[in-house]
């Protein structure tokens, strides 16, 4: 048997990825986590000083809290397990990376375990996020300059 | 290449420790020992992994009833970086130690070795296995333990768990080892790491028929061909392979995986169990107790091993692997 | 997994789609000439779906929300109820928002009798509307 013969056999055998019922789990999982954040995001706004502007950071920096709090009681990497994407892309996700990558990296002390390997998954996100808002705003920074649109 | 051992050394003893999730295995019965603690009291999984390979060796001893000065060698391996929980184990055992690599075909290749040097008469018992830790090994090949992502169904589950055997003279009451294939190491190109199943059966495949072969057997001389850590589909890919080469629908039951059957029918665990201590702790508690018991009367033992690192995918490589087998009798 | 879904749509049923616009003024003005041409300002601007005003001495707070489907809009909308209001009414210190915050506070104002607790109030809301962090 020859090696393309055998990745017919073995694709034949190999159940497919469920894409449609993992696109559904994504869409409820994240729609989920969304809707708790818009009701964090309510509670700042109606019981505490904040706007609509100002209560997004605390709304954030909130669901960040939780979702740290529930890697480190392993909930979170059950959620992922049956989510995906849904709770991978929310800001919920990215603090899983962290604080997952934190936690491992614990018995190696906290310079060169926690402190070398906290970004090892978040990092490239960091990375590239920061990287492309720079493009972005320097693509708008010169619209404005010629004149197509106003900040 | 087959070996024939004339001398037929046996499995005196066995010792197998695992940890708390492998309570939910269906060989949980057959463990010797099982931990409350996934690190075994230690402060780091790495730290546990090494425990528990200590306690293993030592039900082994125990049973035997033989100390660490009666042991001549201690062939093992595991799979963190450079084997250290294997070599820290085998700082506290105090034996003269080889440490071998094959992946998770560590297991078979390790009886391999210890089963030559009985035949050489230069070893009266060598303790010789496996072993793997959950988290110590997923952190090495994957993501961190608490990441949340989704595994595909072919995705298989690192086993905590640590077999050990001791191999000695030839003894008529127990099993014994009569010949012992050491496998090439097949690639065709599978390159997902998360379907080692797929990738580790053409080397399964090229193992058991050139053991077949070399000692003029049918699949149905015996009792059981059992893989290591194949999984569910790994497992139907082998017997697809050995349908296509002409082999019977009804023969092809004689074939089982260690890692498929390890924790039955729970999906959680997508395609079954992996690791160099799933093939170990089944093949050194179940398999060997079914030969004494008489069930088997002559087994064949097939250990794969993906010979992957996570630099190696990461740049692309494809996955080779290697199996290698062990055929044990009982008189 | 059934039951699941349907928890997800019981709010589109308990909440269903109503086309009618809320408009409030705050009955403490006393121009009505005044409150009935802000009021029909409002309900003018078709994209808003509830609108509130506070009116306090020459302080006037536009609380607006944009339907959700055109809330890209939202800014737009601001802005131009904001100049319609101001050239109308140059006296006046206008501000429209379409904040949530300024939605929910001006609700609980619209009742409100103490005049110079009212104007303290708009006041408030209005420095909360500039804080951008």
């Amino acid at each position: 048997m020859d090696p393309q013969e055998y990745q017919q056999l073995e694709q034949q055998i190999t159940p497919p990825t469920p894409y449609v019922k993992n696109v559904l789990k994504a869409f409820l999982v994240g729609g989920l986590i969304c809707t708790i954040g818009q009701a964090i995001m309510y509670l700042y706004i109606i019981f505490f000083d904040f706007t609509d502007k100002t209560a997004g950071n605390a709304t954030t920096a909130t669901m960040v809290f939780i979702a740290a709090v529930l890697t480190g009681l392993g909930i979170y990497r059950k959620l992922g397990a049956f989510a995906g994407a849904g709770s991978a892309v929310p800001v919920t996700g990215f603090s899983n990376a962290v604080v997952s990558a934190a936690i491992e990296g614990r018995t190696e002390g906290m310079v060169l375990g926690v402190g070398g390997n906290i970004f090892k998954l978040a990092g490239s996100v960091i990375l590239f996020g920061v990287g492309s808002a720079f493009f972005v705003a320097l693509i708008k920074l010169i619209l404005v300059t010629a004149g197509v649109v106003k900040w | 290449m087959v070996i024939l051992f004339t001398s037929k050394p046996s499995i005196i003893a066995c010792g197998v420790a695992a940890g708390p999730l492998e309570q939910r295995s269906v060989f949980y019965s057959y463990f010797d020992s099982v931990a409350e603690d996934e690190r075994w009291g230690q402060k780091s999984n790495e730290q546990g992994h090494s425990k528990m390979i200590q306690e293993a060796c030592d039900i082994v001893m125990e049973k035997a009833k033989i100390k660490n000065l009666d042991v001549d060698f201690f062939l093992s391996g595991d799979l963190v970086n450079q084997m250290t929980p294997t070599n820290f184990a085998a700082r506290e055992l105090a034996i003269s130690f080889i440490g071998l690599f094959s992946a998770c075909a560590t297991s078979v290749s390790s009886v391999i070795v210890a089963s030559l040097l009985t035949e050489l008469g230069a070893s009266q018992y060598a303790i010789a296995g496996a072993a793997s830790q959950h988290n110590a090994i997923e952190r090495q090949f994957r993501y961190p333990i608490n990441y949340g992502f989704q595994k595909p169904a072919t995705a298989q589950w690192t086993v905590t768990a640590a077999g050990y055997a001791l191999i000695g003279k030839h003894d008529p009451n127990l099993p014994s080892i009569v010949a012992g294939t050491v496998g090439k190491v097949v690639d065709y190109g599978e390159v997902n790491p998360l379907h080692m199943g797929g990738a580790m059966a053409p080397a399964a495949y090229d193992t058991i028929t050139s053991h077949l072969k070399k000692r003029h057997q049918k699949i149905t001389d015996y009792d059981l061909i059992m893989t290591g850590d194949l999984g569910k589909i790994g497992l139907k890919i082998l017997k697809a392979m050995f349908a296509q080469s002409g082999e019977k629908q009804e023969d092809l039951e004689i074939f089982r995986d260690a890692g498929g059957e390890f924790y039955g029918e729970d999906e959680k665990f997508q395609a079954g169990a992996s690791g160099a201590g799933c093939s170990a702790s089944v093949f050194f508690s179940y398999i060997e107790q079914q030969l004494k018991t008489g069930r088997f009367k002559r087994v064949l033992l097939v250990a794969t091993g993906a010979l992957l690192s996570p630099l190696s995918y990461q740049q692309g490589e494809t996955i080779p692997c290697t199996a290698h087998a062990i055929e044990i009798t009982m008189e | 997994m059934k039951k699941f879904i349907i928890f997800f749509f019981v709010p589109f049923f308990l909440i269903g789609c109503s086309n009618e616009q809320i408009v409030k003024v705050s009955n403490n003005a006393a121009d009505g000439e005044k409150r009935e041409e802000i009021e029909n300002l409002i309900r003018d601007t078709k994209e808003v779906y509830t609108g509130t005003a506070i009116l306090a001495g020459d302080e006037l707070l536009v609380a607006i929300q944009v339907n959700p489907w055109l809330g890209y809009k939202e800014q737009k909308v601001e802005k131009k109820l904001q100049k319609e209001i101001k050239e109308k009414y140059p006296d006046l210190h206008v501000l429209v928002s379409s904040d949530y915050k300024m939605h929910w506070e001006s609700q609980k104002l619209l009742n409100e009798k103490d005049s110079k607790k009212l104007k303290d109030e708009v006041k408030k809301l209005k420095d909360l509307a500039k804080e951008e962090t």
